[in-house]
């Protein structure tokens, strides 16, 4: 339990932080929640710099959709009208099924995502909706498709003086995404998370994403089998059950010893095919008011 | 080895005033009942049981999974800040009174839970304190005396019968 650990920093600013990550090396690490850092493996960390006091604690409407920072918690990601409101309710859904109640007032956005830990159900909401991560380091600020950022595991692809500072959520005007978690309980791990966003018009799929997590070892965007729903009828049903059935051979699953990779190959087009249904179901609502 | 070293937090506890001195490696619950308040209840030390839980800025939280140096300038409420033994809080009152407890180990965590809840929302559905005290397990009562203990403080609270 954070045997090493010498100093704990509580900067008010982006660029103490950064220069501080910078300064301290390998042996430092970047508190916000706590809950990473406490449950993760902690032995050997020195420094501790607990960016909650510089400013990325907010969620807010930008032109091109909707920006949060990384240190807003999961709480604090329920009770924004605007995450609410966002792409039919996709993030705030899959925000409301994160732990419970005393953690999700700890475990902030930053960490869910960039940490993939097991109880992690934002990153595949963040794919349907094609996130972007915004990062801060020494040489400036850059941006990172979330979907590139868990080509790898996300902490290998952010350097070690960088800080994930934000996301931006983008704009998908008349896109429904609907999100499930398939658990034991409702405070368990998923032993399955999927997503789904399509826009509709006319009684057709424009547009199609489906994300999952929980699959296997990271998040993974099923962008093949979504893509065989564009153009195609909501009602044709053999094409849909198609893309479903694309879904589950796009999928790489992994097993373990809560849920083998049978039982998740036969789980998944079930949760596929019903987020489908609630989308056009959801949007048939939308159409008639 | 090194020696560890100590940091200075403050702290508003129940409406006090505290200084501690505290290891820097310390966790929050650690610290807490190093002080005193040993109403706190260690358990898992990995935010799945509850029985850390206290309030923190009006939120409850896991004091386990919070480095101790990490809480300086923390308002925090315990189950001690609730009622004192001969004037209970409605929720301890209520507890009692529906025998939601048996062990009594989840207690603490579980009532700072509810009393967050009741804050927040005075006439909580039952679906409501599910939500609000699904981070509080209980191996003993099988949870329907408990949460009918909230919801009879609930109606003592909102002055009805």
């Amino acid at each position: 339990m954070l045997r090493k650990l010498e100093n704990y920093h509580r900067p008010e600013k982006l660029d103490d932080a950064l220069r501080l990550l910078d300064e301290c090396g390998a042996g430092a690490r970047i508190l916000a929640g706590g809950t990473a850092v406490m449950a993760g493996k902690n032995n050997e960390i020195k420094t501790l710099i607990d960016i909650k006091n510089t400013g990325l604690d907010k969620v807010s409407k930008r032109k091109n959709g909707v920006e949060a920072g990384a240190a807003v918690t999961i709480a604090g990601l329920l009770e924004s009208p605007e995450i609410k409101k966002y792409c039919g309710g996709l993030v705030y859904e899959a925000a409301y099924h994160i732990a419970s109640t005393p953690l999700r007032n700890m475990i902030t956005l930053g960490g869910n995502i960039t940490q993939v830990f097991p109880w992690s159900d934002l990153p595949a909401a963040l794919l349907a909706c094609g996130a972007e991560l915004t990062v801060a380091g020494p040489g400036g600020v850059r941006k990172l498709l979330y979907a590139d950022a868990v080509k790898k595991h996300p902490t290998q692809m952010i350097a070690k003086n960088e800080i994930v500072t934000g996301v931006n959520f983008p704009e998908l005007p008349g896109y429904v995404g609907k999100f499930t978690k398939f658990s034991k309980t409702s405070f368990d791990f998923a032993l399955l998370d999927a997503c789904v966003a399509v826009k509709i018009k006319n009684g057709m799929f424009e547009d199609a994403r489906f994300a999952v997590s929980a699959a296997g070892t990271l998040p993974q965007l099923l962008n093949e089998s979504a893509a065989l729903l564009k153009g195609v009828k909501t009602t044709d049903s053999k094409a849909v059950s198609n893309a479903v059935q694309k879904a589950v051979s796009e999928t790489v699953f992994t097993g373990d010893k809560r849920v083998s990779v049978e039982y998740k190959k036969q789980i998944l087009p079930v949760l596929i095919e019903r987020l489908i249904d609630a989308a056009i179901k959801q949007n048939e609502g939308a159409d008639a008011k | 080895m090194n020696k560890i070293k100590t940091v200075e937090i403050k702290l508003k506890i129940n409406n006090e005033d505290k200084i501690f001195s505290v290891k820097i490696n310390d966790r929050l619950v650690d610290a807490l009942r190093a002080n005193g308040y040993k109403g706190i209840k260690k358990g898992c030390y990995q935010g799945s049981c509850g029985a850390c839980t206290v309030l923190i800025n009006g939120r409850p939280m896991n004091s386990c999974m919070i480095p101790a140096a990490a809480a300086d300038g923390f308002e925090i409420t315990t189950i001690e800040g609730l009622g004192e033994s001969d004037n209970l809080h409605p929720l301890q009152e209520s507890i009692l009174e529906t025998g939601g407890v048996q062990c009594g180990y989840c207690t603490p965590g579980f009532l700072i839970s509810s009393y967050a809840l009741l804050k927040n929302n005075p006439d909580p559905t039952m679906d409501d304190i599910k939500r609000a005290t699904d981070g509080n397990l209980c191996r003993c009562t099988g949870y329907v005396k408990k949460l009918e203990a909230v919801e009879r403080a609930a109606k003592k609270m909102r002055g009805e019968k």
